[in-house]
């Protein structure tokens, strides 16, 4: 999972966001919009609320900042009511980014991104200081950005104002209403990475609707799967979901190709590699090919200095040098990093010719992937699934 | 700032609004220039008579000018303060029911003609520049309205929800987010709306408040075309700059980062000063009942295959003396087309002129003075001179200058005297002991107050002659123009006198009594047919039937038919029709 990546971290820069039995109804209306809805989202993660259209996805969220009153149950942030609260002082605690980020056409970037903290009455000096490092937090250039109207920024530029301004004022907790609908795929992608790297540094609670089920994958610590009238039909981390649908409705949600699905949310580093013969240049070529021959794989990868793979040697290679290793071998074409997905590592080993690819997490060499690996990993996968255990 | 900033701007601004190269500002300005310099140029040119220069001297023009601007700015002024926040009102969730009821309101205002709501408003509210205010207001709060509530219907209900979402209250989201971003629609409905206002408050003349539209009614009715076009053409620069300056505004108050929007035009303004000048040059034809000519007229000549047009102003007796040309004419077998009620008198006597029209009733005095131009004591075509208030001496005169000069023939005038004349309440005749021209100078100042129609207040033989004639030293703080109509229910109320013609049924009605003319200012406006020489030459009949009947039609009888239009409310048609029924000109049809 990501969380290998993060900071183990989850001390307090978000709060824990609790919904205990919330129902919103509307007059005239039979049923309720949200039903009882009870749901635990943890500090610092990213809670992913996906749901066909008109499930009651949005309302349970925007109940949360009360942008719509709850008509019964209690939603606690951090162990306090919100209802207790103030309205428009309890949003100045939350972020909210919406859809093209929300940006008012006419201020300019930085009027924009200081609206929340100028609320909160912060200083002048304070304000701008924030702004500029809001800005470079999610890498725009404050002194070329600063002073533009959101009509001359990208649809990718205007969504990271919207995340900057949601986040000026360091709330605990972000809502984030499919923020990235409207940006083209491409751009989607970098965003949903940006946001990805923004949550490792940040640690914020973030509450994320979607209806693109592989964006909920790609971002969330953990997906709630919602039906009519808000029903939670499964909460569980996505690898778990993938590999084990509570029902046809999820089976039906997660769609075709869940197996490609579960190697998507899969990370190298999170699974057992090839154990490949690792050796120097220095090494004995004698030596190094009576351990090769131990092993399954034919080949040995080569390291420099610094631990990164450099060539490749075959037995038949071995067998013709006599003392050092030295230059023999192949280069090294392609390595994957750690933090790849075995999906992408999939597609390095179709594309390339290799049947094994270095693994590197940081450029250091920490195993090797081949289609059996793979293999491997999806059946461990699923047993560990069906023990009910977590990936 | 930085420099990249400020150039990143300016070309985001560039590229979205050709129309802010600086020039473009500058077209408005003078075009205006222009328009006025070819007027200055074109009144130059002319040979403008006394009374036109004195009604087109700077200082005159300069008073309508500030009067149409304070009856266009005040409007404008009380119709923001209520569209505005009646707009904003509806615009919000809980009022959503309301829209519809309130928006057909402001529909009806504008929907009725202006004319219509001014004359409305002036009958419930009486006359003079307030009602003249609540009109223009009433008849331009649409595009005010409607721009308000549309223009913050149209601002992305995301970003409200964007708004309260970070936590900005009801209010803040209102004026921070909808309203700026609401602004240029707004602004493009206020400058609708002083532009709209701009043309109709020339229409605020008919009841007295004023500014250039005296000019222009005064220039239709007297056919003074160098006053109508004075008038239309200020109206016009007068718009077109109102228009300029609300499109500076609207750039200055745009709000930076949003693209603008593409504005209305002030060719809209022109061709609504144009409309406003233009309504009522053309005369209706109308109904006329199916009737025979009666045993008075059995004397005359069929005109079976006589194909004539007859006109006529469009004030009561006018109306009724026209019908009767009209039911006459028909009645004796001519296919007539009934171009009467055309407005001032201007259109009527121009279209005899052009031949459009054949034969209409006039006046002696009208044709000496206005239309031929002389003063009193002007030699007539014998070389005596000719006094004004001499009939025969008028209508000799009249008859020949006018034949020789237009073609056109005068028939011997009926015995009535349709002149001006000055009008008091029975009651305030007797308090101030007034019964002629010459005590009103005995009158205390704040009582001698006048109710003046537009026409008299600037023909010649109007109201700045009686003054000369009868010495009167009257500040014109004391003078209120208005339509004719209105001066008969105003004299005992807003004025202690009002101009009346002396044939008007409405002073038995009122209970006016008219003052005796002890200097013999008036010139005798006595009703004769005039017809064009060629149909005269044709059918001869034609103007001996109407010297017959015209014998029949004196001051008293006129006043009767008058009434029966003006106070009894009976259609000018029928009262012409039940005339000469029982006069015997014609006969019911069997």
């Amino acid at each position: 999972m990501s969380e290998t990546t993060a900071p183990a971290e989850a001390d307090g820069r978000g709060a824990e966001i609790e919904l205990r039995g919330v129902t919103k109804r509307y007059p005239g209306q039979k049923k309720p919009a949200v039903d009882n809805v009870n749901l635990t989202i943890p500090d610092g993660e990213i809670v992913m609320l996906v749901g066909p259209s008109g499930c009651g996805k949005t309302t349970t969220m925007r109940m949360i900042n009360r942008l719509i009153e709850p008509s019964g149950g209690e939603i606690l942030i951090g162990g306090e009511d919100v209802r207790k609260k103030d309205p428009n002082e309890l949003r100045r605690h939350i972020g909210y980014v919406i859809q093209a980020g929300g940006l008012f056409p006419h201020m300019s970037v930085a009027d924009n991104v200081a609206l929340v903290p100028r609320m909160l009455k912060w200083q002048g000096s304070r304000v701008s200081e924030r702004v500029d490092e809001m800005l470079s937090l999610v890498g725009l250039e404050p002194s070329q950005f600063a002073d533009r109207y959101p009509r001359q920024l990208s649809g990718g530029q205007q969504q990271r104002v919207g995340v900057a301004r949601a986040l000026a004022a360091d709330p605990p907790v972000l809502l984030m209403d499919e923020p990235f609908g409207a940006v083209d795929p491409i751009t989607r992608a970098h965003l949903q990475d940006e946001l990805l790297s923004l949550q490792d540094e940040l640690s914020k609670t973030i509450v994320f609707v979607t209806h693109d089920f592989d964006e909920a994958v790609k971002l969330g610590d953990r997906i709630a799967i919602l039906a009519q009238g808000s029903e939670i039909v499964q909460y569980d981390e996505p690898a778990s979901i993938l590999a084990r649908p509570a029902n046809d409705f999820v089976r039906g949600f997660i769609g075709e190709g869940g197996a490609m699905k579960l190697l998507n949310v899969t990370r190298l580093a999170d699974i057992e590699l090839a154990d490949v013969v690792a050796t120097r240049p220095g090494e004995d070529a004698a030596r190094v090919l009576a351990e090769v021959s131990e092993k399954e794989t034919p080949w040995a990868v080569v390291l420099d200095e610094s631990d990164r793979p450099v060539r490749w040697v075959s037995r038949d290679a071995l067998t013709e040098v006599s003392g050092d290793i030295g230059e023999s071998g192949d280069e090294v074409t392609a390595t994957i990093n750690g933090r790849s997905t075995v999906r992408e590592a999939l597609e390095v080993l179709l594309k390339s010719d290799a049947e094994c690819v270095p693994v590197t997490v940081r450029r250091k060499y920490v195993g090797s992937v081949t289609l059996a690996t793979v293999q491997h990993a999806i059946n461990q996968l699923r047993e560990r699934a069906k023990g009910g255990g977590r990936a | 700032m930085t420099a990249v900033a400020e150039k990143a701007q300016a070309a985001g601004a560039t590229a979205a609004d050709t129309s802010k190269k600086p020039w473009a500002l500058l077209t408005t300005p003078l075009v205006a220039l222009a328009a006025g310099g070819a007027l200055t140029l074109y009144l130059t040119q002319t040979n403008l008579t006394a009374t036109q220069r004195e009604t087109l001297s700077p200082s005159a023009l300069a008073e309508a000018v500030v009067q149409h601007l304070e009856l266009t700015l005040v409007s404008t002024v009380i119709v923001l303060a209520i569209a505005i926040p009646v707009g904003i009102l509806l615009s919000r969730k809980g009022a959503r029911m309301a829209t519809p009821v309130v928006l057909a309101l402001a529909n009806i205002g504008q929907g009725a003609p202006a004319i219509g709501v001014i004359a409305l408003l002036a009958v419930w509210l009486g006359i003079g520049f307030w009602t003249a205010i609540v009109s223009l207001s009433v008849y331009s709060i649409l595009p005010a309205l409607r721009n308000t509530l549309v223009g913050l219907q149209q601002v992305d209900p995301a970003l409200v929800d964007a708004g309260r979402g970070i936590g900005m209250s009801a209010p803040a989201v209102l004026f921070r987010v909808e309203l700026p971003l609401a602004i240029p629609v707004i602004l493009a409905g206020i400058r609708t709306t002083l532009v709209l206002n701009v043309g109709i408050a020339a229409l605020a003349a008919f009841i007295g408040a004023g500014g250039l539209g005296n000019l222009v009614v005064t220039g239709v009715k007297l056919y003074e075309f160098p006053v109508l076009v004075t008038g239309s053409v200020l109206i016009a620069i007068l718009a077109l700059l109102v228009d300029w300056v609300a499109a500076i505004a609207e750039r200055y108050l745009h709000p930076k980062g949003v693209l603008p929007m593409r504005g209305a035009k002030a060719v809209v303004t022109l061709a609504l000063a144009a409309m406003v000048t233009a309504c009522g040059l053309e005369p209706a034809s109308q109904f006329i009942p199916e009737v025979k000519a009666g045993p008075e007229l059995d004397e005359f000549d069929s005109l079976n295959g006589a194909t004539i047009v007859t006109t006529s102003k469009d004030f009561t007796e006018q109306l009724i003396l026209g019908k009767i040309l009209t039911l006459v004419l028909s009645a004796k077998g001519a296919e007539v087309v009934d171009n009467t009620n055309a407005k001032g008198s201007v259109n009527a006597r121009e279209s005899l002129l052009r031949g459009d029209a054949d034969l209409m009733w006039e006046y002696t005095g009208t044709g000496w003075v206005n239309y031929l131009g002389h003063v009193d004591g002007d030699p007539g075509p014998d070389g005596k001179p000719v006094e004004l208030s001499d009939a025969d001496q008028v209508f000799k005169a009249v008859a020949i200058e006018d034949l020789e000069e237009n073609g056109i023939f005068w028939s011997k005038p009926a015995p009535f005297n349709n002149t001006y004349a000055i009008a008091m309440t029975e009651a305030d005749s007797k308090r101030l002991g007034v019964t002629t021209l010459d005590d009103i100078a005995n009158v205390p100042t704040e009582e001698q107050t006048f109710c003046l129609e537009n026409e008299f207040e600037s023909r010649s033989d109007g109201w700045r002659g009686m003054k000369e004639a009868y010495r009167l030293d009257i500040p014109s703080s004391n003078v209120s123009i208005m339509d004719a109509g209105i001066v008969y229910s105003e004299v005992g109320g807003r004025c202690v006198f009002g101009e009346v013609f002396d044939t008007d049924g409405r002073i038995l009605a009122n209970n006016l009594v008219t003052l005796e003319d002890n200097k013999g200012y008036f010139p005798i406006y006595e009703p004769s047919v005039t017809i064009r020489e060629s149909i005269n030459k044709e059918y001869p009949q034609i103007a001996e039937m109407f010297e017959k009947i015209g014998a029949e039609l004196s001051t008293d009888v006129m006043r009767e038919l008058n009434s029966r239009v003006d106070v009894d409310g009976e259609n000018p048609v029928k009262v012409a029709e039940d005339w000469l029924l029982k006069e015997g000109f014609l006969k019911q049809p069997d």
